[in-house]
Protein backbone atom coordinates (compact mmCIF):
# COMPACT_ATOMS: atom_id res chain seq x y z
CA UNK A 1 0.00 0.00 0.00
CA UNK A 2 1.02 3.64 -0.37
CA UNK A 3 2.76 4.54 2.87
CA UNK A 4 2.00 8.24 2.49
CA UNK A 5 -1.76 8.13 2.35
CA UNK A 6 -2.60 4.52 3.17
CA UNK A 7 -4.37 3.85 -0.14
CA UNK A 8 -4.23 0.50 -1.91
CA UNK A 9 -1.91 1.37 -4.76
CA UNK A 10 1.82 0.74 -4.79
CA UNK A 11 2.43 3.32 -7.53
CA UNK A 12 3.87 6.70 -6.75
CA UNK A 13 1.16 9.32 -7.05
CA UNK A 14 0.49 12.92 -6.10
CA UNK A 15 -0.86 13.87 -2.71
CA UNK A 16 -2.66 17.09 -3.54
CA UNK A 17 -2.63 20.03 -1.27
CA UNK A 18 -5.66 21.94 -2.38
CA UNK A 19 -5.17 25.65 -2.79
CA UNK A 20 -7.69 27.70 -0.93
CA UNK A 21 -8.18 30.50 -3.46
CA UNK A 22 -11.65 29.28 -4.31
CA UNK A 23 -13.17 30.15 -0.96
CA UNK A 24 -15.15 33.28 -1.70
CA UNK A 25 -16.04 34.08 1.87
CA UNK A 26 -17.72 37.40 1.06
CA UNK A 27 -20.28 35.72 -1.21
CA UNK A 28 -21.30 32.70 0.85
CA UNK A 29 -24.38 32.70 3.06
CA UNK A 30 -23.98 32.84 6.85
CA UNK A 31 -22.23 29.89 8.41
CA UNK A 32 -24.45 27.68 10.56
CA UNK A 33 -23.18 25.28 13.15
CA UNK A 34 -24.80 21.86 13.37
CA UNK A 35 -24.15 19.95 16.57
CA UNK A 36 -23.85 16.26 15.88
CA UNK A 37 -22.20 14.71 18.98
CA UNK A 38 -21.35 11.23 17.84
CA UNK A 39 -18.67 8.84 19.03
CA UNK A 40 -16.30 8.09 16.16
CA UNK A 41 -16.19 4.44 17.02
CA UNK A 42 -19.96 4.32 17.40
CA UNK A 43 -20.56 2.15 14.36
CA UNK A 44 -18.01 -0.48 15.36
CA UNK A 45 -19.07 -0.34 18.98
CA UNK A 46 -22.70 -0.88 18.08
CA UNK A 47 -21.81 -3.93 16.01
CA UNK A 48 -19.50 -5.20 18.76
CA UNK A 49 -22.30 -4.93 21.30
CA UNK A 50 -24.59 -6.94 19.01
CA UNK A 51 -21.83 -9.56 18.57
CA UNK A 52 -21.22 -9.83 22.32
CA UNK A 53 -24.90 -10.33 22.99
CA UNK A 54 -25.35 -12.86 20.20
CA UNK A 55 -22.21 -14.86 21.08
CA UNK A 56 -23.28 -15.08 24.73
CA UNK A 57 -26.82 -16.10 23.74
CA UNK A 58 -25.40 -18.89 21.56
CA UNK A 59 -22.84 -20.01 24.19
CA UNK A 60 -19.81 -19.15 22.03
CA UNK A 61 -16.68 -17.93 23.83
CA UNK A 62 -14.68 -15.60 21.58
CA UNK A 63 -11.09 -14.66 22.44
CA UNK A 64 -9.22 -11.92 20.60
CA UNK A 65 -5.44 -12.51 20.42
CA UNK A 66 -3.38 -9.40 19.80
CA UNK A 67 0.39 -9.08 19.48
CA UNK A 68 3.15 -7.73 17.28
CA UNK A 69 4.11 -9.57 14.07
CA UNK A 70 5.91 -12.78 14.96
CA UNK A 71 5.09 -12.65 18.69
CA UNK A 72 3.96 -16.27 18.51
CA UNK A 73 0.16 -16.00 18.30
CA UNK A 74 -0.29 -18.77 15.73
CA UNK A 75 2.23 -21.04 17.49
CA UNK A 76 0.29 -20.62 20.74
CA UNK A 77 -2.99 -21.42 18.97
CA UNK A 78 -1.46 -24.53 17.42
CA UNK A 79 -0.41 -25.85 20.81
CA UNK A 80 -3.75 -25.02 22.43
CA UNK A 81 -5.59 -26.74 19.57
CA UNK A 82 -3.55 -29.94 19.92
CA UNK A 83 -4.40 -30.12 23.63
CA UNK A 84 -8.04 -29.14 23.54
CA UNK A 85 -9.63 -30.10 20.24
CA UNK A 86 -10.83 -33.52 21.34
CA UNK A 87 -12.63 -31.98 24.34
CA UNK A 88 -14.06 -28.72 23.05
CA UNK A 89 -15.30 -27.60 19.62
CA UNK A 90 -12.84 -24.97 18.40
CA UNK A 91 -12.63 -22.63 15.44
CA UNK A 92 -10.24 -19.86 14.45
CA UNK A 93 -10.60 -16.60 12.53
CA UNK A 94 -7.19 -15.66 11.17
CA UNK A 95 -6.51 -11.99 10.44
CA UNK A 96 -3.54 -11.03 8.26
CA UNK A 97 -2.96 -8.36 5.66
CA UNK A 98 -2.15 -11.03 3.08
CA UNK A 99 -1.88 -14.81 2.47
CA UNK A 100 -3.60 -17.76 4.11
CA UNK A 101 -0.41 -19.17 5.58
CA UNK A 102 -1.63 -18.98 9.18
CA UNK A 103 -4.95 -20.56 8.21
CA UNK A 104 -3.04 -23.45 6.68
CA UNK A 105 -1.09 -23.92 9.91
CA UNK A 106 -4.29 -23.90 11.97
CA UNK A 107 -5.91 -26.38 9.59
CA UNK A 108 -2.79 -28.52 9.83
CA UNK A 109 -3.22 -28.58 13.61
CA UNK A 110 -6.71 -29.98 13.05
CA UNK A 111 -9.00 -27.00 13.54
CA UNK A 112 -11.73 -25.30 11.53
CA UNK A 113 -10.48 -21.94 10.31
CA UNK A 114 -11.32 -18.98 8.10
CA UNK A 115 -8.74 -16.53 6.87
CA UNK A 116 -9.57 -12.82 6.74
CA UNK A 117 -7.20 -10.71 4.61
CA UNK A 118 -7.36 -7.02 5.44
CA UNK A 119 -5.23 -5.70 2.55
CA UNK A 120 -4.09 -2.24 3.65
CA UNK A 121 -6.06 -2.56 6.91
CA UNK A 122 -4.17 -2.89 10.17
CA UNK A 123 -6.87 -4.41 12.39
CA UNK A 124 -10.01 -6.53 12.39
CA UNK A 125 -13.35 -4.90 13.12
CA UNK A 126 -16.64 -6.11 14.54
CA UNK A 127 -18.30 -6.50 11.13
CA UNK A 128 -15.56 -8.88 9.94
CA UNK A 129 -15.97 -10.98 13.09
CA UNK A 130 -19.74 -11.13 12.68
CA UNK A 131 -19.36 -12.41 9.11
CA UNK A 132 -16.53 -14.78 10.06
CA UNK A 133 -18.38 -16.36 12.97
CA UNK A 134 -21.51 -16.68 10.85
CA UNK A 135 -19.51 -18.60 8.24
CA UNK A 136 -17.88 -20.85 10.85
CA UNK A 137 -21.27 -21.57 12.49
CA UNK A 138 -19.72 -22.82 15.76
CA UNK A 139 -21.88 -25.02 18.01
CA UNK A 140 -22.99 -24.21 21.55
CA UNK A 141 -20.26 -24.46 24.25
CA UNK A 142 -17.45 -23.82 21.78
CA UNK A 143 -14.50 -21.48 21.57
CA UNK A 144 -13.65 -19.20 18.65
CA UNK A 145 -10.18 -17.68 18.64
CA UNK A 146 -9.57 -14.53 16.65
CA UNK A 147 -5.94 -13.97 15.72
CA UNK A 148 -5.80 -10.26 15.05
CA UNK A 149 -3.48 -8.66 12.49
CA UNK A 150 0.06 -8.57 13.89
CA UNK A 151 0.10 -5.08 15.40
CA UNK A 152 0.28 -3.75 18.96
CA UNK A 153 -1.44 -0.48 18.14
CA UNK A 154 -4.62 -0.41 16.06
CA UNK A 155 -6.37 -3.63 17.17
CA UNK A 156 -6.58 -2.23 20.72
CA UNK A 157 -9.09 0.34 19.54
CA UNK A 158 -11.61 -1.97 17.88
CA UNK A 159 -13.97 -3.91 20.10
CA UNK A 160 -14.97 -7.12 18.32
CA UNK A 161 -17.55 -8.21 20.86
CA UNK A 162 -15.09 -10.76 22.24
CA UNK A 163 -15.26 -12.23 25.72
CA UNK A 164 -11.67 -11.14 26.40
CA UNK A 165 -8.66 -9.68 24.66
CA UNK A 166 -5.40 -11.55 25.20
CA UNK A 167 -2.12 -9.80 24.45
CA UNK A 168 0.65 -12.12 23.31
CA UNK A 169 4.13 -10.78 23.80
CA UNK A 170 7.45 -12.63 23.47
CA UNK A 171 10.61 -12.26 25.50
CA UNK A 172 12.53 -11.05 22.43
CA UNK A 173 10.47 -7.86 22.22
CA UNK A 174 11.94 -6.02 25.21
CA UNK A 175 10.36 -5.70 28.64
CA UNK A 176 9.23 -2.10 28.16
CA UNK A 177 6.55 -2.84 25.53
CA UNK A 178 3.66 -2.54 28.02
CA UNK A 179 4.51 1.07 28.80
CA UNK A 180 5.42 1.95 25.21
CA UNK A 181 2.18 0.53 23.78
CA UNK A 182 -0.10 0.94 26.78
CA UNK A 183 -3.50 0.81 25.05
CA UNK A 184 -3.45 -2.85 24.18
CA UNK A 185 -2.17 -3.85 27.62
CA UNK A 186 -4.87 -1.74 29.23
CA UNK A 187 -7.57 -3.35 27.10
CA UNK A 188 -6.41 -6.95 27.68
CA UNK A 189 -7.47 -9.27 30.49
CA UNK A 190 -4.51 -11.63 30.06
CA UNK A 191 -0.92 -11.12 29.00
CA UNK A 192 0.79 -14.21 27.63
CA UNK A 193 4.54 -13.89 27.90
CA UNK A 194 5.78 -16.39 25.36
CA UNK A 195 9.06 -17.87 24.05
CA UNK A 196 10.33 -18.26 27.62
CA UNK A 197 12.60 -21.04 26.29
CA UNK A 198 14.71 -18.19 24.87
CA UNK A 199 15.24 -16.49 28.25
CA UNK A 200 18.78 -17.91 28.64
CA UNK A 201 19.75 -16.24 25.36
CA UNK A 202 18.23 -12.77 25.60
CA UNK A 203 18.59 -10.05 28.21
CA UNK A 204 14.94 -9.82 29.31
CA UNK A 205 13.73 -9.17 32.84
CA UNK A 206 10.35 -10.95 32.96
CA UNK A 207 9.43 -9.60 36.41
CA UNK A 208 10.10 -6.09 35.26
CA UNK A 209 7.94 -6.65 32.18
CA UNK A 210 5.06 -7.85 34.38
CA UNK A 211 5.54 -4.80 36.62
CA UNK A 212 5.31 -2.54 33.57
CA UNK A 213 2.14 -4.31 32.43
CA UNK A 214 0.55 -3.86 35.87
CA UNK A 215 1.57 -0.20 35.82
CA UNK A 216 -0.80 0.38 32.89
CA UNK A 217 -3.33 -2.28 33.92
CA UNK A 218 -3.22 -3.36 37.60
CA UNK A 219 -5.82 -6.10 36.92
CA UNK A 220 -4.02 -7.84 34.06
CA UNK A 221 -3.34 -11.54 34.57
CA UNK A 222 -0.05 -12.99 33.32
CA UNK A 223 0.90 -16.46 32.12
CA UNK A 224 4.45 -17.29 31.06
CA UNK A 225 4.85 -20.05 28.50
CA UNK A 226 6.76 -21.56 25.65
CA UNK A 227 4.77 -22.84 22.71
CA UNK A 228 7.92 -24.60 21.51
CA UNK A 229 8.34 -26.80 24.59
CA UNK A 230 4.75 -26.61 25.84
CA UNK A 231 5.36 -25.40 29.40
CA UNK A 232 2.62 -23.02 30.51
CA UNK A 233 0.17 -23.92 27.74
CA UNK A 234 -2.02 -25.99 30.11
CA UNK A 235 -2.29 -22.96 32.35
CA UNK A 236 -3.62 -20.92 29.42
CA UNK A 237 -6.13 -23.69 28.65
CA UNK A 238 -7.31 -23.55 32.26
CA UNK A 239 -7.70 -19.79 32.07
CA UNK A 240 -9.69 -20.11 28.84
CA UNK A 241 -11.97 -22.71 30.42
CA UNK A 242 -12.71 -20.49 33.41
CA UNK A 243 -13.48 -17.56 31.11
CA UNK A 244 -15.55 -19.57 28.65
CA UNK A 245 -17.67 -20.92 31.51
CA UNK A 246 -19.14 -17.43 31.78
CA UNK A 247 -21.01 -17.88 28.49
CA UNK A 248 -21.22 -21.65 28.16
CA UNK A 249 -24.57 -23.02 29.21
CA UNK A 250 -23.28 -26.27 30.75
CA UNK A 251 -20.43 -27.62 32.87
CA UNK A 252 -18.91 -29.30 29.84
CA UNK A 253 -16.10 -26.76 30.30
CA UNK A 254 -14.58 -29.18 32.82
CA UNK A 255 -12.79 -31.18 30.11
CA UNK A 256 -10.75 -28.41 28.59
CA UNK A 257 -7.59 -28.43 30.71
CA UNK A 258 -7.16 -32.20 30.81
CA UNK A 259 -4.50 -33.48 28.43
CA UNK B 1 -3.61 3.44 9.91
CA UNK B 2 -6.83 2.83 11.83
CA UNK B 3 -7.34 6.59 11.51
CA UNK B 4 -8.23 5.97 7.88
CA UNK B 5 -11.09 3.64 8.83
CA UNK B 6 -12.34 6.19 11.38
CA UNK B 7 -12.30 9.01 8.83
CA UNK B 8 -14.13 6.92 6.22
CA UNK B 9 -16.96 6.41 8.72
CA UNK B 10 -16.85 10.07 9.72
CA UNK B 11 -17.21 11.29 6.15
CA UNK B 12 -20.25 9.12 5.51
CA UNK B 13 -21.82 10.10 8.86
CA UNK B 14 -21.38 13.81 8.17
CA UNK B 15 -22.59 13.51 4.58
CA UNK B 16 -25.72 11.81 5.91
CA UNK B 17 -26.34 14.53 8.50
CA UNK B 18 -25.87 17.69 6.45
CA UNK B 19 -27.94 16.85 3.38
CA UNK B 20 -27.45 19.49 0.69
CA UNK B 21 -25.50 21.96 2.82
CA UNK B 22 -21.89 22.75 2.05
CA UNK B 23 -19.52 21.67 4.83
CA UNK B 24 -16.69 24.05 5.76
CA UNK B 25 -15.47 22.75 9.09
CA UNK B 26 -15.78 19.41 10.83
CA UNK B 27 -14.96 19.65 14.53
CA UNK B 28 -13.74 16.66 16.52
CA UNK B 29 -12.77 16.17 20.11
CA UNK B 30 -9.76 13.87 20.39
CA UNK B 31 -8.44 12.90 23.80
CA UNK B 32 -4.78 12.29 24.47
CA UNK B 33 -5.66 8.79 25.69
CA UNK B 34 -7.81 8.07 22.66
CA UNK B 35 -5.25 6.06 20.75
CA UNK B 36 -5.70 8.08 17.57
CA UNK B 37 -3.19 10.61 16.37
CA UNK B 38 -4.49 14.06 15.35
CA UNK B 39 -1.92 14.28 12.55
CA UNK B 40 -2.92 10.93 11.12
CA UNK B 41 -6.59 11.88 11.47
CA UNK B 42 -6.01 15.12 9.54
CA UNK B 43 -4.12 13.28 6.87
CA UNK B 44 -6.72 10.54 6.54
CA UNK B 45 -9.50 13.13 6.45
CA UNK B 46 -7.86 14.78 3.43
CA UNK B 47 -7.67 11.41 1.71
CA UNK B 48 -11.25 10.44 2.54
CA UNK B 49 -13.03 13.68 1.57
CA UNK B 50 -11.52 13.60 -1.89
CA UNK B 51 -14.36 13.35 -4.40
CA UNK B 52 -17.09 13.52 -1.74
CA UNK B 53 -19.57 16.23 -0.66
CA UNK B 54 -17.07 17.19 2.06
CA UNK B 55 -14.29 18.02 -0.35
CA UNK B 56 -12.66 21.31 0.70
CA UNK B 57 -13.80 21.09 4.32
CA UNK B 58 -11.26 21.53 7.12
CA UNK B 59 -10.90 19.21 10.05
CA UNK B 60 -10.69 21.10 13.33
CA UNK B 61 -9.40 18.93 16.16
CA UNK B 62 -9.91 20.03 19.74
CA UNK B 63 -7.45 18.08 21.85
CA UNK B 64 -8.66 17.02 25.28
CA UNK B 65 -7.11 15.10 28.15
CA UNK B 66 -9.37 12.06 28.31
CA UNK B 67 -10.12 9.23 25.90
CA UNK B 68 -12.85 10.93 23.89
CA UNK B 69 -13.02 10.48 20.15
CA UNK B 70 -16.12 12.42 19.19
CA UNK B 71 -17.58 14.20 16.26
CA UNK B 72 -18.89 17.41 17.90
CA UNK B 73 -20.27 19.68 15.21
CA UNK B 74 -19.95 20.89 11.66
CA UNK B 75 -20.03 24.38 10.17
CA UNK B 76 -22.09 24.55 7.02
CA UNK B 77 -23.59 27.06 4.63
N1 LIG C 1 11.76 -20.28 20.57
C1 LIG C 1 10.46 -20.11 20.36
N2 LIG C 1 10.02 -19.69 19.16
C2 LIG C 1 8.71 -19.52 18.99
C3 LIG C 1 7.77 -19.74 20.04
N3 LIG C 1 6.53 -19.44 19.56
C4 LIG C 1 6.69 -19.06 18.28
N4 LIG C 1 7.99 -19.10 17.93
C5 LIG C 1 8.57 -18.76 16.62
O1 LIG C 1 8.34 -17.39 16.37
C6 LIG C 1 8.07 -17.17 14.99
C7 LIG C 1 6.75 -16.46 14.81
O2 LIG C 1 5.70 -17.28 15.32
P1 LIG C 1 4.21 -17.13 14.82
O3 LIG C 1 3.39 -18.07 15.62
O4 LIG C 1 4.13 -17.23 13.34
O5 LIG C 1 3.91 -15.63 15.24
P2 LIG C 1 2.58 -14.76 14.98
O6 LIG C 1 2.42 -13.88 16.16
O7 LIG C 1 1.46 -15.65 14.64
O8 LIG C 1 3.00 -13.91 13.71
P3 LIG C 1 2.04 -13.05 12.69
O9 LIG C 1 0.79 -13.84 12.47
O10 LIG C 1 2.85 -12.92 11.47
O11 LIG C 1 1.79 -11.74 13.37
C8 LIG C 1 8.11 -18.55 14.33
O12 LIG C 1 9.38 -18.73 13.77
C9 LIG C 1 7.87 -19.48 15.49
O13 LIG C 1 8.45 -20.74 15.29
C10 LIG C 1 8.27 -20.19 21.30
O14 LIG C 1 7.54 -20.41 22.27
N5 LIG C 1 9.62 -20.33 21.40
MG1 LIG D 1 0.16 -15.60 13.03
Amino acid sequence: MCTTCGCETDDVHDHHHRDHDDHHHDQVPAVRTLRIERDLLAKNERLAAVNRHSFAARGIAVFNLIGSPGAGKTALLESIIRRVRTHVPLAVLEGDQATDRDAQRIEGAGCRVRQINTGAGCHLDAAMIEAGVRALAPPRSSIVFVENVGNLVCPALFDLGELAKIVVMSVTEGEDKPIKYPHVFRASRLMVLTKTDLLPHVPFDADRCVAFAREVNPEIEVIRLTALRGEGVDEVCGWLRAEAARVWPSRRAAGIASP
Amino acid sequence: MHELALMEDLVSTVAGEVGEARVHVVRLEVGRQACASPDALRFSFEVCVHGTALEGATLDIVETRGAELRLKEVEVT
